[in-house]
């Protein structure tokens, strides 16, 4: 005789958080954030206690958004956004329960949007070439890669030998660096 | 996507990295409520996430190493830590190996040159005879004495044929299918 097997229980129609909820890459991918947060948030701390962490980060961000499930609107965008930005929201606070200092950034949309129109527009502007000098090497050369050269994040992961996850933090940091110098430069005016 | 869109995904990737190191709820807050609309963005993200947890373990590997190798060093000083070392010898590893070695008993000059190719990244020529590598490198480097580039030759075709014998022996180590008859 041949064991029995329950059908997995299906979400009910019109509830895409559960149904969300109910996939195991979205777990994978929340795990990710989860490990990331923790393990850099809680360094100092054992493993198995950020591991922990962010376990609990995990379950709670579930349970929240099966309880605001029915507040969800599908037009506003993808249910796998929606949990992961709970997620974050229960890091948060789980960090705050433990003490540990965050640091607000100020308001810099102005110089995000004035580094777009430089990297967008004018890749060959003085203002540009002086800020790209001030960069370190490895910044300077990921930036030309992306921007001048226009190479895929595969592309550039493949020239460093790295992955594409490493190479977007690269780039990433790169940006960063280059936003951090034309702030000053703005400053100075 | 256009290269206006890459440049816009790139730059919110950023600051997402700048507001999660920085721990900004604020920010975070903001910038999930606009990935949860676009899909590219999300993906951007959970791509910084990998990249975050791989640093993190290679942080967490290099300082197991260097804890292990200075341990090694401090209580066994007489021994040499072989580290295995993948991809073409280059100049700057066979001064290093002939700087442990033997530079003791060269002239000033040398040991200045010696420093120089210390850190070196070229690759070493394929033609290892005396006379072609010293016209190579002495175009590349600098003059230096006769002995010392008899004692980088010579350490330059040990280094060489260490590696080959350790690419050799890891082809050989590779697992091997089972044979049909016994799967």
């Amino acid at each position: 005789m041949s064991p029995s097997v329950s059908p997995p229980i299906a979400a009910p129609p019109g509830d895409p958080a559960r149904a969300a909820l109910g996939n195991p890459a979205l777990h994978f991918q929340l795990e990710k954030q989860a490990k990331a947060f923790f393990q850099r948030y809680l360094a100092a701390r054992p493993r198995s206690f950020q591991l922990d962490e962010a376990g609990e980060a995990i379950q709670d961000a579930c349970k929240r958004a099966l309880d605001k499930s029915a507040k969800f609107d599908p037009a506003k965008g993808s249910t796998d956004g929606w949990i992961h930005g709970i997620l974050q929201v229960v890091c948060c606070e789980r960090c705050r329960l433990l003490n540990v200092r965050h640091q607000q950034i100020p308001d810099n949309s102005a110089v995000w949007s004035s580094l777009e129109a430089k990297l967008d527009s004018d890749r060959n502007t003085e203002e540009l070439s002086a800020l790209m000098k001030e960069l370190k090497d490895e910044d300077r050369q990921i930036v030309t890669w992306a921007y001048v050269e226009e190479l895929s994040h595969i592309e550039i992961a493949e020239k460093l030998g790295i992955s594409r996850g490493a190479s977007r933090v690269r780039l990433s940091r790169a940006l960063v660096a280059l936003k951090h110098l034309a702030s000053e430069k703005e400053g100075e005016r | 996507m256009t290269p206006r869109d890459r440049l816009q995904i790139d730059l919110a990737a950023a600051q997402y990295l700048e507001a999660f190191e920085a721990g900004d709820p604020t920010t975070l807050e903001r910038l999930w409520a606009d990935a949860s609309g676009d899909a590219e963005l999300l993906e951007a993200y959970r791509e910084t996430h990998d990249g975050l947890l791989e640093e993190q373990a290679a942080g967490e590997l290099d300082a197991a190493t260097s804890a292990i190798a200075d341990a090694v060093m401090k209580h066994l000083p007489s021994g040499k830590i072989d580290r295995t070392a993948t991809g073409p010898v280059t100049v700057g590893d066979v001064a290093r190996e002939l700087f442990r070695d033997t530079t003791a008993g060269f002239s000033a000059a040398a040991r200045q040159l010696s420093e120089r190719l210390r850190l070196a990244t070229e690759e070493l020529p394929d033609n290892l005879g005396l006379s072609a590598l010293v016209a190579w490198a002495e175009a590349k480097f600098g003059p230096g004495d006769i002995e010392y580039w008899k004692a980088f030759r010579h350490a330059a075709i040990t280094l060489d044929l260490r590696r080959s014998a350790e690419c050799e022996y890891y082809l050989a180590a590779r697992a091997a299918p089972k044979p049909e008859g016994l799967k």
